[in-house]
């Protein structure tokens, strides 16, 4: 029988997380270092234009000015390190999208930098634009990077089972759709924007960021100064604001910091605003074609796609590989081609990974366009659903073959049907829940997930000290979800120690052993590795303490700093009476990634209701569900299924100047997101089938959150007003499909 | 050739808008005084050593003096003067902030916020947009919660401010910090310190609020980490404590 958990899946409070609610925490601006230069960057006005002559002159010249950065004077020996190819320079030439940085000053008072600003002098030589992955593709089209003629970066053909045959089968009922993610584009919109402080240090750059992964953020610093990484140190200001968001790729203040604190040889802090935030980065566009194969009864056969996603002006993380990879989250195809990916390039603000790296948007192409093969063999979506999700033991194609060691969702799934009342709710494709005046309800269910189980490898040490300190390295940056103390539960629980007993620096890349990726995979990939961390100490810790007591290690328990006699509790040691004074032990473990096993899958049930006479809608009613084989964290774990409500796509858009690509409504007032006074009545259900060979079982839980809430609402609308629509959904789009507008 | 002017062409940020509303002497300053009830009071009003003060004009060559009732500030152009292109009209005014009197330094264009985090060095109220829309600001003034990106220092002028740094005594936590703490009731937290002094405006009035009174007063607020209903269930198990 297994041992009572004490830690794991206990509700306890976030360890060192006091200063969130007394006002100490310190985010990266809330710091001053001594002597830092403030920024103000000047922002391209046209959406694809060439720089035809640029003068600096008043600038550098003006009060309190120490630094000018423009393409011309970036560090000579710097190497191109930017775009999607590495083919550009942090500055260029030429301007690619509205809002594309063009000079950055530092002086000595924003004041100073933001005036300064006004007395730079460029000319432009204006050059076509073009908005659309359509448009980019056309023959003739404008070409964005010369590097890439055909504004497209080609991505390898994904395929497995054998698509031609599967289709030739006699009974296989086919449907065409084309989907495509998506008319506006929604953004990150999180709540701290991007800030870096940066120093040099003789030959060595300082960095403190408002990133969610240090080590990310060192290796960019790598690519577009060609330094080797030991010439670089990103520490973590310890909090960060905006959960779960990607705050590493497209704004540039990373970039900006680093230089120009080397030409002006000073701390340089480059803070952007809100609006800079919410133009320069969103989700990517996605434009994807089917060929569903399936049976009447609704398996799902095969698939035939091309996909391209929009990269937009630069394309850092943009990828059409998500179409492909991620379909098996939403429903398994037993035989899939998509012989076309492309990423596209366009004048839009860089899009890429964003609440998740293509995975929203991927999987709600595929099932706008799944909702349609489903209408057509009428049958329930719950039903279909339910019979083609992964299942434990169901063999897959994940980059490669495996076979689902887990499940991931049917459990969980069918819970939630009954919360929501499914059955009584569903009333058939096209018709609405309930009528009631003029309000029109309608219902939906949305269904995704990805594969970040166990997506990096990682080495942890657990050190033990004489002195009772637990200390765990490296650590992780906070960010909202906990990441970088949930893992740690698994030390205190092996340990059996409290939680808060347990310590860990700040995150910082010298005290990193590996540089490793690991964003949204910290209870799998870091909990095992700390876990087995943990269990080596205390292998050593028994070891240690059996001669003196008499006993083999194996006879031996620890609990709460003492080492005791299994048999005789009562023969006991302490832990600084077996390590020696002054000293640690230490114990390491190390986890190796295996992608794409340990599939986490979400599904989401949601009404809405529909006032025919305005076009507003409301979410009235939302269920969500999944599997997370053990909870690590009860608050933590609820709040990322809440965080489905901010993920939702339903709503926020940037509304666009068609004709210059001007992004108008870049802030929080009119892009709308949802507030308390928009809340819905929420329900989460997360069941705990246990997985073997997961660290106590438990999985991971992140970034599919984001995936199926939006599809719901949107299958909900559609059943209420009989007409499909692409986000977001508006009051205008509602009535025009009501035939009111 | 083009020009830019301001960072995002052809917008006047608020910001922008009130520095060089500060800048032109300035005019929106010396009119707007007498409505500012803070300048009511001859204490906030009193200039600093500098009675005259050359700034900087950067948008448009704008040559003009103008006389507010303390302080003569001449405006030239181009700019050629040093320190801050901003060193306008600085004004002193005294308000009480988490229960000590101080007396600050202020220039007419900054926002309360500024004041607290910049020169007060309360950096516990965040800044999430700086345009009144998300709430992290939130603060109270004279008890009433006050959005400190949108309300201008010198507006703040015998006045008691308090901010998250202010609510624990000798240390000791607010039953809703306690609660919220407890409960887990924030994600990043970047968003936690403006909720929290609004549930403390709330449940000042309301010690046991209801679900839909939350909704409503908090509405204003934007959790980007979605930690909507744990922060409610804080405020719910704080209630009447
Ligand atoms: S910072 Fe004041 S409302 Fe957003
Ligand atoms: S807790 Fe992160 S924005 Fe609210």
């Amino acid at each position: 029988m297994p041992d009572e958990l004490s830690v794991i899946g206990k509700a306890l409070p976030r360890p060192g997380a006091l200063p969130i609610v007394n006002g100490t925490a310190v985010y990266v601006r809330d710091l001053k270092m001594p002597g830092m230069l403030r920024t103000h960057i000047l922002r391209s006005p046209h959406a694809h234009a060439n720089i035809k002559s640029i003068d600096t002159t008043a600038a550098e010249q003006y009060p309190g000015v120490a630094a000018v950065l423009t393409y011309k004077n970036l560090p000579s020996e710097w190497p191109a390190g930017y775009g999607s190819g590495n083919h550009i320079r942090i500055l260029n030439e030429k301007v690619r999208f509205v809002g594309d940085p063009v000079a950055v000053v530092a002086a000595e008072t924003q004041a100073q930098a933001e005036a300064a600003i006004a007395l730079i002098k460029v000319e432009y030589e204006e050059l076509p634009a073009v908005f659309t992955i359509e448009d980019a593709l056309r023959p003739g089209a404008p070409v964005l990077h010369e590097a890439y003629p055909s504004n497209t970066l080609p991505e390898a053909p994904y395929e497995y089972g054998d698509v031609d045959a599967a289709f030739a089968q006699p009974d296989v009922v086919t449907v065409e759709a084309t989907s495509s993610f998506i008319a506006e584009i929604p953004s990150v919109g999180y709540i701290e924007d991007c800030g870096t402080i940066a120093w040099w240090e003789d030959d060595r750059v300082i960095v403190i960021r408002t990133t969610q992964n240090s080590p990310t953020t060192l290796s960019k610093i790598a690519q577009f100064t060609g330094l080797p990484v030991t010439k670089m140190r990103v520490m973590s200001p310890r909090f960060v604001g905006g959960s779960s968001n990607i705050k590493e790729n497209a704004l540039k203040d990373l970039e900006f910091a680093v230089t120009l604190s080397k030409l002006a040889g000073r701390p340089v802090g480059v803070f952007l605003s809100k609006e800079e935030s919410f133009l320069q980065y969103h989700k990517e566009r996605m434009s994807i074609s089917y060929k569903f194969g399936l049976k009447p009864d609704g398996t799902l056969v095969a698939v035939d796609g091309a996909a391209s996603g929009e990269g937009a002006a630069y394309n850092y993380t943009a990828s059409a590989n998500a179409a492909a990879t991620h379909l098996c989250y939403v429903a398994y195809f037993p035989n899939l081609r998509f012989s076309q990916l492309n990423s596209v390039f366009t004048n839009n603000p860089p899009g890429g990974g964003c609440r998740g790296y293509i995975y929203q948007e991927a999987e709600w192409t595929a099932m706008h366009a799944l909702q349609q093969a489903m209408e057509t063999i009428d049958i329930d979506p719950y039903e279909f659903y339910m019979k083609n999700t992964l299942k434990l033991g169901t063999l897959y194609y994940y980059n490669k073959w495996l076979t689902c060691d887990c499940d991931p969702i049917t459990i969980a799934a069918a819970k939630a049907a009954t919360a929501f009342d499914w059955k009584d709710k569903w009333q058939g494709w096209q018709k609405p829940s309930s009528v009631a005046g003029h309000k029109v309800r309608g219902v939906g269910i949305g269904w995704g997930g990805n594969g970040c189980g166990n997506f990096t490898s990682y080495t942890a040490t657990v050190a033990l000290s004489n002195n009772g300190t637990v200390s765990i390295t490296p650590s992780e940056d906070e960010f909202g979800n906990g990441n970088r103390t949930n893992p740690w539960r698994q030390a205190a629980e092996v340990l059996k120690i409290p939680l808060d007993s347990v310590k860990g620096p700040p995150a910082d890349t010298d005290a990193q052993p590996f540089y490793a990726w690991q964003t949204a995979c910290g209870t799998f990939s870091i909990g095992r590795a700390i876990k087995r961390a943990a269990e080596d100490v205390r292998r050593q810790l028994l070891e240690m303490a059996a001669p003196t007591l008499g006993v083999k290690a194996e006879e031996l328990d620890t609990k709460d700093r003492i080492v005791y006699v299994k048999a005789n509790p009562t023969q006991t040691l302490t832990w600084s009476q077996i390590i020696p004074s002054q000293t640690s032990i230490v114990g390491t473990g190390t986890n190796i990634a295996e992608q794409g096993r340990f599939p986490e899958i979400i599904c989401a049930f949601a009404e809405v209701e529909i006032d025919t006479e305005t076009g507003d809608y409301e979410l009235v009613n939302a269920v969500l569900a999944t599997d997370v084989g053990q909870i690590v964290s009860p608050q933590d774990c609820e709040q990322q299924m809440i965080w489905s409500l901010v993920m939702d796509g339903t709503r926020e858009a940037y509304v666009q100047d068609k004709a210059t690509g001007r992004v108008l409504n870049p802030n929080y007032l009119d892009c709308k997101s949802r507030t308390f006074a928009d809340l819905p009545n929420f329900e989460s259900i997360i069941t705990e089938t246990p997985v073997v060979d997961a660290p106590y079982g438990a999985k991971s839980l992140a970034e599919c959150i984001g995936v199926p809430l939006t599809p719901a609402i949107t299958m909900a609308i559609y059943n209420a007003t009989g007409k499909l629509m692409d986000l977001p959904i508006g009051p205008d789009k509602i009535l025009a499909a009501l035939g009111k507008a | 050739m083009t020009k830019k002017t301001k960072g995002k062409e052809g917008q006047l940020s608020r910001r922008e808008f009130l520095r060089d509303a500060g800048l032109v002497v300035g005019g929106a300053t010396a009119v707007a005084m007498p409505l500012l009830a803070a300048c009511d009071s001859p204490t906030t009003a009193t200039t600093t050593a500098t009675a005259t003060t050359t700034v900087t004009v950067t948008t448009a060559p704008i040559t003009t003096v103008t006389t507010i009732p303390t302080t003569t500030v001449t405006v030239t152009a181009p700019p050629t003067v040093d320190p801050p292109a901003t060193a306008s009209a600085i004004s002193t005014i005294e308000l009480t902030v988490n229960g000590l009197k101080r007396l600050v330094q202020i220039e007419p264009h900054q926002t309360l916020a500024d004041m607290l985090r910049d020169t007060l060095g309360l950096t516990g109220t965040k800044v999430g947009c700086d345009r009144g829309a998300c709430g992290a600001c939130t603060v109270l003034v004279n008890g009433k919660p006050v959005l400190a990106c949108m309300m201008l220092a010198i507006e703040a002028g015998e006045t008691s401010v308090t901010t998250i740094e202010g609510l624990a005594v000798k240390g000791e936590l607010s039953p809703l910090q306690q609660a919220v703490y407890d409960h887990t009731g924030y994600q990043c937290g970047f968003c936690t310190p403006g909720l929290i002094m609004e549930a403390t405006a709330l449940l000042a009035e309301k010690p046991q609020p209801t679900m839909e009174e939350m909704k409503a007063a908090f509405g204003g607020h934007i959790c980007r980490c979605g930690a909507y209903y744990s922060f409610m269930e804080s405020v719910t198990l704080a209630g009447g404590k």
